[in-house]
This record gives C-alpha cells, sequence and structure tokens, in this order.
C-alpha cells in the first residue's frame, strides 16, 4: 500500500478543513469580543501544517488502488473530524473532548444533532466554523479533493466511483468526469440563492449564510436557540421548506430541470414517490396535530406539519415547533420519513427513496416469481433493467443499515438511555437526521447523554454519512488474510 | 475555477529545503501552541486566582460585619437591665453599610446580590428596633426585657442568620472557584497536549518520508553498488525522487555505465582486441 499518496490525497481534505477556519477566524477579526480568534487560528495553523506536510515529500501520482481509494475516503473524513473539533476543544465552555468531537463529527456528516443548550453564547466565529463543517460536509470531504485532480487522472475515476454510489451518479446523463462540477454547481447555486433570499427575508447577513450553509447541507445547525422557529417569519419558513426539499433531490434533476430546459425529472419515479409519501405524511401529521389541538388553526397545522415532516424527510432537522409536545407516533412517523425520504445525488441521509423503491420493485418481483415460477422477472429502475446483484447490492445496504441500528441501539440501552431515545436517537444519527424524541427533541440538545452513548451517536452518523460500505470495507481490506486486494 | 486550482504547481524543493521546512513545520507547530498554551493558563488561572483572593476577602467581611452586630447587641443587652438610658451604645455605621455595599457590589456577578439584599434589609430593621431601647427604658408601661426578647432579638437573629447565609454562600463560591481553577488547569494544558498530539504526528511522518524517500534509496544505492562491485552486472537501481539525491543515485548510475565501458575497453585492449570490434 502506497502510505505516501494517501497521505498527499489526505492532506487535501486537511487543506480544505483548515482554509474554512481561517475564514471563521476573519470572522471573529468583525468582532473585538469574539473569542474564538485564538482558537481558530491555531486550529488552522495546526491543520494546515499536518496538511500541508506530506506535499513537501509526495510528488503527484495518477493512480491508486481500491484499497488506497477506500482509505483516502475513510481517513480524509475521520481526519476532517479529529481536526475539525480543534476549534471547540481550544475554545472551551461547554466542550469536553467528547463534547467537541460529537459537534465536529455531527457537523461534517451534516447531522445536525447538537450538545449545546445555549447555542447563541457561541461567538460568532465558532458559530460560523459550525456552519462551515456542514458545508464542507454536505458537499463531502473527498468531493472537495476530486475538485482538485485532474480530470484525466485513473485516480479521479476510481475515487469518483467510490465515493458516489452507482444509483446517485444514474440521474446525471453526463461522462462520469462532469458528475462531481455538476454537483458542485448545484450545490453552490442553491446555497448562494437561499443566502440572498434569507437575507432579503430580513434575516442578517451572518445568520443568512449560516442558514444557507445549512440548509443546504440538509444539517441543521442554526445560529438560533429555537432555530427557524427564533425568526417567528412564514417567508423565512416557507424559503427554508423549499431549500430543504431541492436539497434533498437528486442534483443531477436540478441540472437537468434549470440548466437544459428538461421536463424529464418531473416524470422521474424516485422523486414521484419521494414528493408521495411526503405529501401523505405531512397531510397525517397536520390532522394529528390538528385533532389533538397541538395547533390552533388547519393553516398552522399543515405548516408545521409540512416543515417538521419535510425536515426529518430530507434530515435537515431545523424547526418552528417543539417536537417534545408530539405524540410518539408522530416522532415515529418523522423518523421514518427520515430514513426512508431523500434521494441518492443530493446531500441527505437515511436509507433514501431509490433503495426504498427498489426493496419495493424486488418484493413485487419476488411475488410475481412465486405466483409465477417460469416467468423471467425484470426490475425496471427509472427506464433502466437492472441486473439481480445491483438490487441485492441495494436491499443488502437496507439489511445492513437495521442491523447497525439493532446494535446501536442494544449499545445505547446499555448506557443506560431510555427506550424511546435509544430507537429514536440511533435511528436519527444513523439517518443523519439530527433530533430524536423528549429531551433530544428539536428543541432539545444531546449534552446530558451519557459519554459512551455520545460516541456510538457519532459512529451512527460517521457510517450513515459515507453509507457503510467504505468503513466496512477498510476494516475487510485491512484485516483480509489473503490479501486479495 | 477549478482548473485554475488545478494549475497550480508546487515549487521543485531541494533536499536541503524539504529537511529544512518540515523541521520547521514541526518546530513552529511546537512553539507556537506552547506559547499559547502557556499564556491561556497564565490569564485564565490568575483570573480564577483574583476570583478566589476576593471570595476570601468577602468572607472576612461577613466576619467582620457578624462581630460588629455581635459587639452592639451584647452593649444594648447590658442596657436592657439600667433603670435609666444613660446613652445609645457607639456603632459604626457607616463601617457596616460600606461592608455591606463593598460584598454586594462583589457579589452581584455570582447571583447572589439577594442575600446581601436580605443583609442589608435586616440590618436596617434592626438598627431601627434597637432606636426605640431609649423610649422603653424611659416608658413605664413597657418591659425592657420583654422588648428585648420580643421584638429586638428575633431581628437580631433574623440580621446574623443572613450574615450567615451570606457566609455559606460565598464559601460556595469559594468552592466552586476552586473546582474552576481545577478545570482551568484541565483546559490550559489541552492546546499543549494538542501541539504535542500534532508534534508527534508530524514526527511520525517525518520519519516515514524520510525512510521512505531517503534511508531506503541510500540502502537500495549501496546494495546496487555492492552488487556491482561484486558481480559485475550493471547498476540499474532507480526510485522516485525530484532532488538531490535522485540527481546523485542518476550519476552513479552514468558512473557505473562508463567504469563498466572503460573496463570492457581495457580488456579489451590487453586481450589485444580492438574495443570497437563488435562481438559475434
Amino acid at each position: 500500500m502506497n502510505w505516501s499518496t494517501i497521505s498527499r490525497n489526505v492532506g487535501y481534505a486537511l487543506l480544505v478543513v483548515a482554509l474554512f477556519m481561517l475564514l471563521s477566524a476573519f470572522i471573529a477579526l468583525t468582532d473585538p469580543n469574539d473569542t474564538a480568534f485564538v482558537p481558530l487560528i491555531i486550529s488552522f495553523l495546526l491543520s494546515f501544517t499536518v496538511g500541508v506536510f506530506p506535499f513537501i515529500f509526495v510528488k503527484k501520482t495518477a493512480a491508486i488502488s481500491l484499497k488506497e481509494g477506500y482509505l483516502i475516503i475513510f481517513l480524509s473524513w475521520l481526519l476532517a473530524f479529529i481536526f475539525g473539533m480543534l476549534p471547540y476543544t481550544l475554545w472551551g465552555g461547554p466542550f469536553t473532548i467528547m463534547n467537541a468531537w460529537f459537534e465536529s463529527v455531527s457537523g461534517f456528516t451534516t447531522t445536525g444533532a447538537t450538545i449545546l443548550s445555549n447555542v447563541e453564547a457561541l461567538p460568532k466565529a465558532l458559530l460560523f466554523w459550525r456552519s462551515s463543517t456542514h458545508f464542507i460536509g454536505g458537499l463531502g470531504v473527498v468531493v472537495f479533493l476530486l475538485l482538485l485532480i485532474p480530470n484525466t487522472s485513473p485516480m479521479r475515476l476510481r475515487l469518483t466511483n467510490l465515493e458516489l454510489s452507482s444509483l446517485s451518479k444514474g440521474g446525471y446523463r453526463t461522462r462520469a468526469n462532469q458528475t462531481v462540477y455538476i454537483f458542485t454547481y448545484v450545490y453552490l447555486g442553491l446555497v448562494v440563492v437561499s443566502f440572498l433570499l434569507y437575507w432579503a427575508a430580513g434575516m442578517s447577513p451572518f445568520d443568512a449564510i449560516n442558514h444557507a450553509f445549512s440548509v443546504c447541507a440538509t444539517g441543521g445547525f442554526s445560529t438560533k436557540n429555537y432555530s427557524i422557529a427564533s425568526f417567528n417569519s412564514l417567508p423565512i419558513s416557507l424559503i427554508t421548506m423549499v431549500f430543504m426539499f431541492l436539497s434533498s433531490t437528486h442534483f443531477g434533476l436540478i441540472w437537468l430541470a434549470l440548466v437544459k430546459r428538461s421536463l424529464k425529472p418531473f416524470k422521474n419515479e424516485v422523486l414521484g414517490l419521494y414528493a408521495g409519501i411526503l405529501v401523505i405524511f405531512s397531510v397525517i401529521m397536520a390532522f394529528v396535530l390538528k385533532l389533538q389541538g397541538l395547533t390552533d388553526t388547519w393553516g398552522n397545522a399543515f405548516l408545521i406539519g409540512g416543515f417538521e415532516m419535510l425536515s426529518c424527510a430530507s434530515t435537515t432537522g431545523m424547526t418552528i415547533a417543539d417536537s417534545s409536545n408530539f405524540p410518539f407516533f408522530l416522532s415515529l412517523l418523522m423518523m421514518l420519513s427520515g430514513t426512508v425520504c431523500g434521494m441518492m445525488g443530493s446531500t441527505t441521509g437515511g436509507i433514501k427513496s431509490d433503495r426504498f423503491l427498489l426493496l419495493l420493485k424486488g418484493i413485487r418481483a419476488h411475488l410475481y416469481k412465486v405466483i409465477h415460477p417460469t416467468s423471467v422477472t425484470e426490475i425496471k429502475y427509472c427506464g433502466k433493467n437492472l441486473d439481480a446483484e445491483d438490487v441485492h447490492q441495494h436491499i443488502l445496504y437496507i439489511v445492513v443499515f437495521g442491523f447497525i441500528w439493532m446494535i446501536s441501539v442494544l449499545l445505547t440501552l446499555v448506557c443506560g438511555v431510555d427506550t424511546h431515545n435509544a430507537f429514536i436517537a440511533t435511528l436519527s444519527s444513523l439517518g443523519n437526521v439530527g433530533p430524536s424524541v423528549g429531551a433530544l427533541g428539536t428543541f432539545g440538545n444531546y449534552g446530558l447523554q451519557p459519554f459512551f452513548a455520545k460516541f456510538v451517536y457519532t459512529l451512527d452518523m460517521f457510517l450513515g454519512r459515507i453509507e457503510i460500505y467504505p468503513v466496512f470495507a477498510v476494516f475487510y481490506l485491512i484485516f483480509d488474510r489473503n490479501k486479495r486486494f | 475555477m477549478f482548473n485554475a486550482l488545478k494549475r497550480i504547481k508546487f515549487a521543485k524543493l531541494s533536499l536541503k529545503s524539504k529537511l529544512v521546512l518540515s523541521l520547521s513545520a514541526i518546530a513552529v507547530v511546537l512553539l507556537v501552541s506552547s506559547i499559547i498554551s502557556v499564556l491561556e493558563y497564565r490569564s485564565v488561572s490568575s483570573y480564577v486566582s483574583d476570583k478566589i483572593a476576593e471570595n476570601i476577602h468577602n468572607i472576612n467581611v461577613a466576619q467582620k460585619l457578624a462581630n460588629q452586630s455581635n459587639e452592639y447587641n451584647l452593649a444594648i443587652l447590658a442596657l436592657v437591665g439600667e433603670e435609666s438610658f444613660v446613652a445609645m451604645p457607639e456603632f459604626d455605621r457607616e463601617g457596616f453599610e460600606s461592608r455591606c455595599d463593598s460584598l454586594r457590589k462583589s457579589l452581584s456577578e455570582s447571583g447572589f446580590m439577594p442575600l446581601a439584599d436580605s443583609v442589608e434589609y435586616s440590618y436596617s430593621a434592626y438598627m431601627l428596633t434597637s432606636l426605640e431601647l431609649q423610649n422603653v427604658i424611659v416608658s413605664e408601661f413597657t418591659d425592657t426585657q420583654t422588648w428585648y426578647f420580643e421584638r429586638l432579638q428575633p431581628r437580631f437573629n433574623k440580621l446574623i442568620a443572613d450574615i450567615d447565609n451570606l457566609t455559606e454562600a460565598i464559601y460556595q463560591e469559594l468552592e466552586h472557584n476552586s473546582a474552576t481553577f481545577e478545570s482551568t488547569f484541565y483546559r490550559g494544558i489541552i492546546p499543549g497536549i494538542v501541539a504535542v498530539v500534532v508534534g508527534f504526528l508530524l514526527l511520525l511522518m517525518l520519519l516515514f518520508f524520510l525512510t521512505i524517500y531517503y534511508v531506503k534509496p541510500i540502502y537500495g544505492m549501496l546494495d546496487s553498488l555492492k552488487i556491482y562491485r561484486s558481480f559485475n552486472t550493471p547498476y540499474n537501481y532507480d526510485f522516485q525522487g525530484d532532488d538531490q539525491l535522485h540527481e546523485l543515485n542518476e550519476n552513479v548510475s552514468e558512473l557505473a555505465a562508463e567504469n563498466s565501458r572503460l573496463r570492457k575497453r581495457i580488456s579489451a585492449m590487453r586481450s589485444g582486441k580492438s574495443p570497437d570490434t563488435p562481438k559475434e
């Protein structure tokens, strides 16, 4: 294994992290009372030095093996988490080592769960750094690396294949090496437009950029204690809903619709399934909220129902209402939407609608085969016939997802987490949603969770964000005695 | 935009520059972080030390208030048995009030202000009641002892209880500040620990790169030279690199090739054949 090449490429990821630390430090310079400047500048120095260090010795290399590719992805994320926690740890306050690790992982994986009880007490620069971790994580640490690798490099193709799953590349209808650019342009476009709209709707530029980073990355960190509810503004709530939806749809479809002026995206069956589930769940939620007397008017019921359901379905976690008052049934429905909604090729987490659709089609095909044993069954996905291996790969993902969830539930129960939260918080972390129920609800925080439970949540977030397989692949490759790769 | 980023080329570094750069990076990381760690620790610990000193001062002040009240109350008690009023006992009101004020100000940040206010109110009530003494002694309808035990003593007890509560609160703050001092120590050494960990990581990386890019090639060159000298096989060792060591290897390779040619020519000359004659 070529560790030199690995270190050079992981160095790129650290340089991106360092760049945003420097930007955050500049934010600190705008306010003389901002106490985060020194922690951020030290963090920048350390991250930059470690990131640039391999460049002194290691020359550019074009090719990498599969094993090196997986290790680059794994280590890029891991080191981003570790170096990302430095500003928090050095700043102090409520950030113990575990709390800083939790906040960093939650930020980069775009989960948006926090340990902070009073977000507004943080210095502006640190708030910007929190949102920046969402921005970096939304695009993906490795995507930044891909943007810097030459188009012709075989390494680029290999890393693209490892970082983006086959389903997520499906909707682009462009050459493979263009996929990353389109993803980036759409992502940056969404951030810019949402920033301008938030600003126009009455947010300060600082709040606007932070919320734009957070919403477009489907993260959930806010600069306010009560998230979007703090602004008490219908336009801001509606803008948030629009961008939560757009950020959770396939970026290739947005590209096709806007740049190619194509209507094909509107006929996409995954988008149809996602929107369908979203509408049905939102209506159910609105009815339950109104009938249980949790909202005063039907208008509010539909607004809160739509917003909260979309927030969970897109795995964002922004809120306009306190979910701790909601019946457990609604919390469960919200988590279910967070797990099965959202589309591949977007910034969302969870199983995603694409795999859910394949699961449904797989079950239907299997049932058909049982009834008609001699028939030849095919599974069509977005107009293409998929072979059995492709389908099995994604159904297996759902099984592994469920298996990891169960293990996490057991581990958190052992730590002393209550039963409701053991089930919901782990599912929320694995799906990168953020909020759970009760004290961990939309207005709550994870600060008082047991030490080891926090660690389990962060593992779930990591596995959920990089879609499980790369982590397993790294451990498999390390412990594979036959060294077949 | 992204293509422009890709066009950035890093300068070709010499062997010396690489070593100087890498070692300087480690030195800078360790130095900067250590300095900041020491400064951070000093600033935070001096802040907490000041707080602790202030707490001790406040405890002394509260003790003085209690002593002053006790002395005054004893003096009044001595007058209670008298049949005629001579004069009110002396009491340093200004001193008492200024101490109360200073306590109130120093505790205002800690949320103990209501306790200091209680002391001031209890003190006012007690002083006002104590001023009734002259009238009580002169009056034929009021028993002095009854007045003392039913009116003045409860107010005195309230004042002392409030001073005790305040002292207790200051003790708690002192305890809290002592705990903070311990965590300050933890906070203060965090940058140091981070610097050491990062420095250690950089050292490991440096060791790895030195081994891969310098030690291993030198060993490889030596082995190839040994084989070349022992078995007269061509020197063909090669490794990745763009610095002086790579250049040295190329030069050695050229010299070895030239040496081989010369040896062949000499042996050919010794055997009487023309060195340029091709082999059959």
